[in-house]
């Protein structure tokens, strides 16, 4: 699953590590979802949503089965 | 769970821990049961000493301490525990397995029942949880 939170992220302005104290994830949850590598659980991706006041699917793109 | 829950917590943990040294003190000088009240004592300093410096880390550094809160709690983390728990479970059912044909031809009958035994809790607990969280999820 794609997302755009880094690019959100940096359109606000705030590093990694605020943006994890805001959401209470440890900075590595961030640099994960980031890179793709981990998919946030439903709670998470709300928390993101609201955060930066968007809806999840225009933060996180499902593509489909992965490989 | 908050910092504010964790003194709370710890604090009542301490409590505990001082009645149960303090009353083990007075029982042991009271009976003769000298080796169960010293090991019912020790449970009581082992309370201590962990609520204690869990709540001497809190009064050191509460914005540390929140963030260890948060490494505990993140959803990140505990997806990786789960994965290392699954991968543990796997490791140790096949060191008990191997140890246990070991003896089996080392003809180390009683060693190899206990193997057998502790293959056999390991399997039947997995399946006790699984059917647990199954109906819990």
């Amino acid at each position: 699953m794609k997302n755009n939170l880094e690019k959100l992220r940096k359109e606000k302005g705030i590093k990694q590590e605020e943006l994890a104290d805001i959401l209470k994830v440890s900075r590595q949850t961030i640099s994960s979802l980031e890179n793709g590598k981990y998919n946030p659980s439903i709670v998470l991706a709300f928390k993101i949503a609201a955060y930066f006041d968007k809806k999840i699917e225009d933060i996180f793109i499902y593509e489909g089965e992965e490989k | 769970m908050n910092i504010k829950n964790t003194q709370i917590v710890q604090t009542v943990k301490l409590i505990i821990g001082f009645t149960i040294l303090i009353a083990g003190i007075i029982t042991a000088k009271l009976t003769n049961y000298y080796n169960l009240i010293v090991l019912v004592s020790g449970l009581g300093g082992g309370l201590i000493g962990s609520s204690a410096m869990k709540l001497f880390q809190i009064k050191k550094s509460p914005e540390k301490y929140e963030k260890r809160l948060i490494e505990l709690s993140d959803e990140r983390n505990i997806t990786i525990r789960g994965y290392a728990g699954y991968a543990t479970f796997i490791t140790t059912l096949l060191a008990i397995g191997l140890t246990t044909l070991a003896f089996l031809f080392l003809d180390y009958t009683v060693s190899m029942i206990v193997g057998a035994g502790l293959l056999l809790i390991h399997v039947i607990s997995f399946l006790i949880f699984s059917a647990y969280y199954g109906k819990k999820i």
